[in-house]
């Protein structure tokens, strides 16, 4: 059934001694003493990672925090430049260093990103200015799946990928011209205030347009984005609205579309505007209504846009907002059990910073309330190939081969999940056939993916196999991988490794049940 | 319906496994939650009555039974046609079917009992009523008030309008019944890229999104020797990763086995078949196909599969619906629906299999009475199912119609439920997947039998 498609150039690259030496097409000059400090103080650190674990006692089911959880939460994958800043900077500054990504000089990562020429562009310029050929649809997942493994700017992808989740679109329910810019504004407000991310998203077309709300017009209602809206963007299904709410909001949304949609056809629009936000009077239904609640102060009373601008302020600031996003967000990122006194004091962050999400992770992610909140979680699928990628300082030359190849069959792309409710966070969803995964461990380490290479031999510079499972213990597990399953690992390969079995001891690290957690 | 769960299901669900790991047949009574009622077990009756010696642990007179999701809450108003009604006809100006006697339009309603109709994009269940093998359920549904699809579906699947029930009425149903096949490889199946709510809890249940997937990767030399470590690994793994491991080396085995990939339908069953213009479905709609063709494979190959469950999703259709043209979103999942469900029921009787199998098609709530300004429904309440097999009382549409007047409606706009649609399950469960056990399939319920299927 294995087949062995793809040529290893690897193979003949033989490693010896000194590996950087003969390395042919390693990587260039300028990096190689980097790499070298970086692979020792590597093996220093797994030294004394393995001190701890062997005073944690029994090994089975140890799957305790690592000494670089936090690192292990706010990247997809821990890498060798994340792992040397990280040992530099120590807890709560690495934690602002990614809080802050517009400090952050992502130079490298935008170079790749230059590949994707429709990601800043308008809509109008998605649909009358690019060569045939070009989908800004795809480009968004290939820019995306770049981003992920290459940016710096870990905390802030790994946000962008939260709320795309949690607000969903999919990909086949709305003009593909609307998703660069839909993207966009999701990324440059994921770690900013809430109220000006829910106003964003209100306002993109490609939202209303998943969502139908630019069917729902004065005397024809849709109450689907209405719905949606309290129910997943905002207070959450029991956040306290009834369907009288829904009414009231679908009506306060009636006219909020897209500009040029009634400018048929679109392929000949010259309407610069095409695709932005455009609200509609005449479409709009001014009668407002109550919203939450009896009496004056509960009333949107009669008017135009303001209405949908006051709905988004009142929902944006509730309380019941404030928990359903603290929820969501210590659950991707503490724990799938959300205690509620974290799920408390991290609302009354939200409440009083003014939706501030920073301000939020700033305060899950503190040291020591992370380290007692803290619980297991399963990565899902785009985690763990994003993951494995940055584990092993991969040089991946096209993201389709990778949703092809494996995240489709792991039925997790980014923008195709259909229902609106994003992605599941939860083991249950994803963790019923390990077979896809074990088998990107396994093709991966061999380095048979097609268009991604693992630097296998260059990450871990060794032929000894205690030397080789220290590294495998900080770059894959951040430190916490069992001693039970090191020895398991260790029974499986002879003291001094040939290359296929540096290669395999990779994919079987991968295939382990540690590595399926973080 | 507030604040009676300290927090979302979800929460719980690293827990899930922990128990359903522990539900073999010997363990469960000492483990059993409280909304677990003591079960008996058909093997323990069976033994007692004495089955074929050496074998009394089988049940091989259960049908295999094959659950259809319909995702999103299809039209039931369009699905099965009142067209004897005439207010349907007043509050779906544009996107009503017309009714049968109606000559202008070619897409009109396929007459069944001369109030209710099928639209043509059915037309392939209507040899399967006039056999009566295929039953209608209309004005059915679960009998909550939310109109969130995730809520619906969650009471839908659980079998009970309960957030924090983390296990599906079909995955209880495995879980309080022996084998059909000692020893199998795998019991239940979905064939999808995640396990559904519906079959959450039954022991040996995994799902698959692709039949022909059975590649470990890696050298092909070590690969015994690989996936015996990986055994030996995930026995000190966490339990939901241990027994998805277990599951995961036991579907690799079996589907290497089965050998999909050279599998030819039998009885001239023709899978994703072109609507009647001639342009092929995509998306949902073909993929439901495939799964068709997998479901036939699965149930012929006789390995032990005693559910195997379906999902569609596409059905929430808030604007045009466009029922009655090709490529309408409406009229080609449901040709899809019907014409892959009349292959694989074609498929699986020309291997004499036909009475050995139940179809059940469900969906968590109808869509309003009244069509929308966008040609489309919003989420209503009250809805069809579908049951399709030998053993079915079908040729009929069973109902107590509740009516499209406005008095009529639930809460003004939506079809009521007049009948649970546990009620049916429940009687599957009971005289064709030979279960008594239903307290523990359907808790705190107890349903009505309407005599919809034959013991």
């Amino acid at each position: 059934m294995t087949s062995h498609p793809k040529v290893d150039t690897m193979d003949s690259t033989l490693i010896t001694e000194n590996p950087l030496a003969a390395s042919t097409s390693g990587p260039k000059p300028s990096r190689r003493t980097f790499l070298k400090t970086s692979a020792l103080s590597a093996v220093a650190l797994a030294a004394s990672a393995n001190a701890q674990v062997a005073r944690q006692g029994p090994p089975v089911h140890t799957f305790g925090m690592g000494k670089f959880a936090l690192l292990e939460r706010v990247n997809y994958g821990i890498n060798r430049a994340e792992l040397q800043r990280y040992h530099a900077l120590g807890w709560s500054a690495y934690l602002e260093y990614q809080l802050n990504p517009a400090a952050i000089d992502d130079t490298d990562c935008e170079r790749r990103m230059a590949a994707y020429q429709t990601l800043g562009m308008s809509p109008y310029q998605c649909l009358r200015e690019i060569p045939e050929g070009v989908y800004p649809d795809w480009e968004c997942i290939q820019g995306q799946i770049t981003r992920a493994i290459y940016s710096k700017r870990q905390l802030q992808e790994m946000l962008t990928e939260f709320w795309m989740d949690h607000f969903n679109v999919y990909i086949y329910d709305l003009q593909r011209e609307l998703l660069p810019a839909h993207i966009a504004a999701i990324r440059a407000n994921c770690l900013g205030n809430f109220h000006t991310l829910l106003t964003a998203v209100t306002k993109s077309p490609a939202m209303l347009w998943y969502l139908d709300n630019l069917d729902n017009t004065k005397g024809n209602q849709n109450v689907n984005f209405a719905r949606e809206f309290l129910e997943l963007h905002t207070l959450g299904v029991d956040g306290g609205y009834t369907e009288r709410d829904i009414k009231t909001v679908s009506r306060v949304f009636t006219g909020w579309g897209m500009d040029g949609y009634y400018d048929w056809p679109w392929d000949k629009t010259t309407n610069r505007n095409w695709g932005k936000f455009k609200y509609y009077n005449d479409l709009h239904d001014t009668s407002g209504g109550q919203f939450l609640g009896e009496g004056a102060g509960n009333l949107i009373a009669t008017g135009g846009s303001v209405q949908g601008d006051t709905v988004i302020q009142i929902a944006a600031t509730h309380p019941s907002t404030a928990k359903h996003i603290c929820t969501k967000l210590i659950r991707r990122f503490v724990n799938y059990e959300a205690h509620p006194d974290l799920v408390n004091s991290a609302s009354q962050v939200f409440l009083n910073n003014n939706g501030n999400i920073a301000a939020v992770l700033r305060h899950i992610l503190e040291e020591n309330r992370f380290k007692k909140y803290y619980g297991v979680r399963f990565k899902r699928p785009y985690h763990l190939v994003i993951g494995a990628q940055r584990n092993l300082n991969a040089e991946m030359t096209d993201p389709d081969s990778l949703v092809w190849e494996l995240l489709w069959n792991m039925r997790q792309v980014p923008l195709f999940w259909l229902p609106p409710n994003g992605y599941p966070d939860d083991m249950s969803s994803w963790v019923d056939n390990m077979r896809p995964r074990w088998y990107y461990g396994s093709q991966f380490g061999m380095n048979w993916l097609w268009n991604s290479r693992a630097n296998v031999f260059t990450t871990f510079q060794t032929r000894d196999k205690n030397t080789l499972l220290d590294a495998i213990n900080i770059h894959l597990f951040g430190g916490r991988l069992p001693a039970l399953r090191r020895e398991q690992l260790a029974a499986y390969l002879p003291d001094r490794l040939t290359n296929d079995q540096i290669k395999e001891a990779f994919g079987l690290a991968m295939n382990c049940p540690e590595y399926q957690l973080h | 319906m507030k604040n009676q769960t300290t927090g979302c299901h979800e929460y719980r669900e690293l827990t899930r496994r922990g128990l359903v790991t522990n539900i073999g047949f010997h363990a469960l009574k000492s483990l059993a939650p409280s909304w677990l009622p003591s079960v008996v077990y058909s093997d323990d009756q069976k033994s007692k009555g004495g089955g074929a010696p050496g074998r009394g642990k089988l049940d091989v007179s259960r049908d295999v039974v094959v659950s259809v999701y319909l995702r999103g809450g299809c039209d039931g108003l369009t699905m099965c046609v009142p067209y004897g009604e005439a207010n349907y006809y007043a509050i779906r100006p544009t996107i009503a079917v017309p009714r049968p006697d109606q000559t202008t339009n070619s897409r009109r309603a396929i007459d069944l009992n001369g109030f209710f109709g099928l639209p043509q994009a059915l037309s392939a269940f209507k040899p399967f009523y006039d056999d009566e093998k295929f039953l209608v359920v209309h004005g059915t549904g679960s009998t909550h008030n939310t109109r969130s699809h995730f809520d619906a579906q969650q009471y839908m699947e659980a079998g009970k309008q309960d957030k924090a029930l983390w296990t599906g009425w079909l995955g209880r149903h495995i879980a309080t019944s022996s084998e059909t096949k000692t020893g199998s490889l795998l019991r239940a199946i979905g064939l999808s890229g995640t396990l559904a709510l519906t079959l959450e809890g039954g022991p040996k249940t995994t799902a698959i999104s692709n039949l022909n997937d059975a590649n470990y990767g890696g050298r092909s030399e070590t690969e015994a020797a690989r996936v015996n470590w990986l055994k030996t690994a995930y026995e000190t793994a966490p339990t939901m990763l241990r027994e998805s491991a277990e599951n995961t080396i036991k579907t690799v085995e079996l589907l290497r086995s089965l050998n999909f990939g050279s599998y030819s339908p039998g009885g001239g069953a023709q899978y994703n078949r072109p609507m009647p213009g001639g342009g092929n479905t995509y998306g949902g709609a073909s993929d439901f196909g495939e799964a068709c063709k997998a479901t036939a494979a699965l149930i012929k190959k006789d390995v032990g599969i005693e559910a195997i469950h379906l999902d569609f999703g596409s059905w929430d259709t808030h604007e045009n619906q466009r029922p009655m043209e090709d490529y309408g979103p409406m009229f080609m999942n449901m040709w899809s629906l019907s014409t892959n469900l009349a292959a694989l029921y074609t498929d699986i009787s020309a291997a004499a299999m036909g009475g050995k199998v139940t179809i059940v098609v469900v969906s968590e709530f109808g869509r309003i009475a009244m069509e929308n300004g966008a040609e489309g429904t919003d989420h209503g309440h009250g809805n069809v199912m579908f049951v399709l097999g030998d053993n079915v009382n079908g040729g009929q549409v069973m109902t107590n119609w509740p009516g499209l007047a406005n008095e009529q409606l639930f809460e003004s706009n939506a079809l009521a439920i007049t009948i649970d649609h546990r009620d049916i399950l429940a009687e599957v469960v009971k005289k064709r997947l030979k279960n008594d056990n239903i307290a523990a399939v359907f808790p705190d319920y107890v349903p009505t039998y309407r005599n919809a299927v034959r013991l």
